[in-house]
């Protein structure tokens, strides 16, 4: 339905502007978005890269209000047009239970161990919806099917640590999708899973935006599983978004330094030359921001403004990026 | 899972058994004698005391003999201190009441304190957390035989509410005191280990995810974080009803309440044998009982465990 990426006038699904995520501690304010905005149009996907640390996740929590306690969020995040920052919990909840649906890390322990499959499907489905607890579980048997669980519906009522990790994370998906959200977040699906399941997920997220055109936000820390499937990327680094664009641009023509030192760090087979590459030196501590810009510290082409100011975002939604170096040039 | 609870029981046999000879023996080579009084008595009376009770026998018979009355007829032999009475008499007649009294304490200090667990750790920073835990912290502290007198002095002396003790069968004005102050203590370590686990269980993924699913929050701590932080309260309660029977005793002495617990005390301060043994084999097997009845929750809770 929705092979070619929607870049056109529509109104976006999703639009964050500005956002700034900061958590309270004991040790001091910890800064973990700093600043970021993003789009999602509907049905289309965006990989939100980065390494561990550069607040992709907490950008995703923020969205669908389930930061940790200590966590404030500020700046702009539109639903269909509509504020939802700020919004209070009861009408999140129900954002979270009919619009945006998420998928986590390790499906192995975000299935709740003490309840069957049915229960855990079933409760989200029964509890908003005029919905009888049969129409519900047939449902379920249907959805299970989708993701491709065989003999779905003597399955459904086994308990989570019956299923294999790849399983799991199938079933966290149909779980998400019962509720036919318009965008589905799934922050690093495949990180948890052996290689060889990591496609068969990507196969399925794909799959699903193709049968149900639900929008989905793919967080990862790896270029490699977001090529094949999503439309634009956001590259995102110590609560920044560095560069973002459609993903042919990104991958062909990389414009941040950042980004080229990720894509360099890719291994090639065909250019084998026994070394991985890595970007020499640490993510900044997010307690302890440093002014400019925040990649300064590891960047080969640093000049004198990345250390004094921070480089302000340029260009279009089809490439955009924000370095004082290509500004310049 | 009733071969499970059928395995459980055959070694529960030996456990008793082992647990019967050894108290049997350690009595008999504690100094002293049920018949050492202030007046010495005269030998010839001695002698035939201990004939008429069967303490002039060998060792190893006394035990075998007290086995086996024991075990074809569930008789727990006559008590030495109470003349014209047996063992299973006063236990008749005390247990009733230490069960009544400890069971319904037992009850309280769960509802009390898994509630207050929870709102604690629901709540967890704010100004009802430090509430709470500033009272569990004081009454886990506070030892019943200081909260008998003061809820004596406080509901008999100067409110005049409650009577100050006696039994009466076991209505409720009489059994108010008691339950508080023999719960108190647990309620406490129950409030303490429900928050904790609370807490813990509240940041789990599986949390995240129902969350994540739009279920309100209440739904999500019922639904969700109720069972798995109830386990190691669960693990807790075994010793919990074992500790209210044996903390009858300073129940039974501030509050005549007349059961069991007073003879914990006097039968060891009497030598009376066969009484201490019935009330340590009646506690062995509560514990048993109990760890069995918690094993079994267990299972029935958590999937993961086989049995």
């Amino acid at each position: 339905m929705h092979s070619t990426p929607r870049t056109g006038t529509e109104e976006p699904l999703l639009s964050i502007c500005d956002l700034r995520v900061t958590f309270g501690t004991p040790e001091g304010q910890v800064v973990a978005v700093d600043g970021a905005s993003l789009d999602i149009h509907p049905g289309e996907v965006l990989a939100v890269v980065g390494e561990s640390g550069s607040g992709k996740s907490q950008t995703a929590l923020a969205v669908t209000g389930l930061l940790a306690r200590n966590g404030t969020s500020e700046g702009s995040i539109l639903w269909k047009g509509g504020e939802i920052l700020g919004l209070p919990e009861h009408q999140l909840a129900r954002l979270r239970s009919e619009e945006i649906a998420m998928v986590f890390q390790n499906p192995m322990t975000c299935l709740n161990p003490y309840l069957r499959i049915s229960t855990q499907m079933i409760e989200g489905m029964t509890m908003n919806r005029k919905m009888t607890r049969t129409q519900a579980r047939s449902a379920c048997i249907d959805m299970l099917e989708t993701v491709q669980i065989a003999d779905a519906a003597n399955r459904i009522d086994r308990y989570p640590h019956e299923f294999s990790g790849g399983m799991l994370q199938r079933i966290m998906i149909a779980m998400s999708l019962l509720r036919r959200p318009r965008l589905l977040i799934a922050d690093e699906p495949t990180t948890a899973l052996d290689v060889t399941v990591q496609m068969q997920i990507v196969q399925l997220l794909k799959h699903i935006r193709r049968k149900y055109g639900t929008a989905i936000m793919l967080i990862t820390h790896d270029l490699g599983l977001v090529a094949s499937i999503s439309d634009r990327i956001s590259i995102m680094y110590s609560g920044q978004i560095m560069e973002s664009g459609l993903a042919e641009n990104v991958f062909s023509n990389p414009r941040h330094p950042y980004t080229r030192a990720l894509l360099d760090a890719i291994p090639r087979i065909d250019q084998n030359d026994g070394e991985l590459r890595d970007i020499a030196g640490e993510p900044p501590d997010p307690a302890s921001r440093t002014s400019g810009c925040p990649f300064h510290l590891r960047c080969g082409y640093r000049i004198a403004s990345c250390i004094e100011n921070r480089p302000d975002t340029l260009g279009s939604r089809e490439h955009a990026h924000a370095c004082h170096l290509s500004n310049e040039t | 899972m009733l071969y499970f609870i059928l395995k459980r029981i055959a070694i529960a046999i030996p456990t008793i058994l082992a647990l019967i000879v050894l108290s049997f023996t350690l009595m008999h080579y504690a100094p002293g004698s049920p018949f050492t009084g202030e007046r010495p008595l005269p030998p010839e009376i001695l002698t035939n005391l201990e004939a008429k009770y069967g303490l002039d026998r060998p060792f190893p018979q006394q035990v075998a003999r007290y086995v086996w009355n024991i075990v074809t007829e569930f008789d727990f032999g006559p008590s030495y201190s109470y003349k014209d009475r047996t063992v299973n008499e006063i236990i008749a007649q005390g247990f009733p009441v230490t069960l009544t009294y400890g069971s319904l304490a037992f009850i309280v200090s769960i509802m009390v304190g898994a509630t207050l667990g929870i709102v604690a750790a629901i709540h967890r920073t704010t100004w009802l957390d430090s509430l709470t835990v500033g009272i569990t912290v004081g009454a886990q502290v506070l030892p019943n035989f200081i909260m008998a007198p003061i809820l004596v002095l406080v509901f008999t002396l100067w409110l005049g509410w409650l009577p100050g003790g006696g039994w009466q069968g076991g209505q409720w004005p009489y059994l108010v005191m008691p339950i508080i102050a023999l719960s108190t203590s647990f309620m406490a370590s129950i409030a303490r280990i429900t928050r904790s686990s609370m807490i813990e269980t509240l940041n789990s993924d599986f949390i995240l995810t129902a969350r994540s699913k739009g279920l309100p929050f209440h739904e999500v701590v019922i639904r969700h974080a109720l069972k798995p932080s109830m386990l190691p309260v669960i693990s807790y309660l075994g010793p919990t009803f074992v500790g209210l029977i044996t903390g009858s005793v300073v129940i039974d002495i501030y509050f005549s309440t007349g059961g069991i617990g007073q003879h914990f005390v006097n039968a060891a301060i009497n030598r009376d044998y066969p009484l201490i043994m019935g009330v340590t084999i009646l506690t062995g097997i509560l514990t048993v009982v109990f760890n069995l009845i918690v094993d079994i929750l267990y299972v029935w809770i958590d999937p993961r465990i086989q049995y």
